[in-house]
């Protein structure tokens, strides 16, 4: 199994960008 | 043109596994170091912990370490993306690039935002205002760089692929060029070496002159073509002139 094509790999990194503020802001919230 | 080179590189789903992961991570850490620095920026814009020092102004709970630790995770993040970048190839490998405008604008917000709405203060707070000014012309101007009409655009085509063609093109033009040249030359050796040989089976004296002039004026009409004032087929057409009226 290959790369996805760009417009898979579009959507995958920009889930992944907003699920690493999401995760940034319980982890800080959680933690101070 | 749509050139996807990941899997001629080998890339495949665990790599892109790892690229999302280093994403993901890099998020949650910029995320992380932005929100700490507003906690920090709220009690005045500077803390301290530990040490044998009386402290005035104490960090809010985690946020030291938290800040440290996101510090380190995110630059470990950063480098995971960008190796995984390398491997899955154009354009993902140029995304990390993103990180340096994403930290330096968002903590410039952060900074700017301070300095013109300070806690628990009116006016406007000069210690913040020139770092926020500073780090938002270090973010912003790698990104002005890339933008259409910036300067990388103004270097480079917008159709590379249509400049190779042409480029490709013009260098096929010049060997064709170069050959018909060196066709030519060889004709005129040929032909003169053809007139010699002719010449010193017969009437050796009145062809020896009449060689010579060919030879003389194919010279010059070489010469004549070489710098231009004539074009190939203008030469072309004098030289076979000249040949026929000596073969006469």
């Amino acid at each position: 199994m290959g790369v996805p094509s760009r417009s898979v790999m579009t959507v995958l990194i920009l889930a992944a960008a907003l699920l690493g503020v999401a995760a940034g802001y319980w982890i800080f919230v959680a933690l101070t | 043109v749509d050139l996807d080179l990941g899997n001629d590189r080998g890339a495949n789903v665990v790599d892109v596994a790892l690229y999302l992961v280093g994403i993901l991570g890099l998020a949650a850490s910029l995320t992380i170091i932005w929100l700490s620095m507003r906690a920090v920026l709220d009690i005045g814009g500077y803390c301290a912990e530990g040490g044998p020092y009386e402290i005035a102004h104490h960090c809010p709970d985690g946020v030291g370490l938290l800040l440290t630790l996101s510090i380190f995770a995110g630059l470990g993040c950063a480098g995971l993306m960008a190796w995984k970048g390398a491997v899955l190839g154009a354009p993902y490998d140029g995304l990390i690039g993103l990180a340096w405008p994403a930290l330096f604008i968002s903590l410039g917000f952060n900074f700017l935002q301070f300095a013109f709405f300070p806690s628990g203060e009116t006016g406007i707070e000069i210690g913040f205002l020139i770092p926020g000014i500073l780090f938002v012309i270090m973010g912003a101007a790698p990104l002005v760089a890339f933008l259409p009409g910036g300067r990388r655009s103004k270097a480079t085509s917008d159709t590379p692929l249509l400049d190779m063609a042409a480029a490709t093109e013009q260098r096929n033009e010049h060997r064709q060029i170069q050959e018909q040249r060196s066709h030519l030359l060889s004709d005129m050796l040929q032909e003169a070496e053809h007139r010699s040989s002719e010449q010193t089976t017969s009437e050796p004296t009145s062809l020896d002159a009449e060689n010579a002039d060919l030879v003389g004026e194919l010279e010059r009409l070489s010469a004549l073509y070489r710098a231009g004032s004539l074009n190939f087929d203008e030469f072309q057409r004098a030289k076979q002139a000249l040949i026929d009226k000596a073969n006469k």
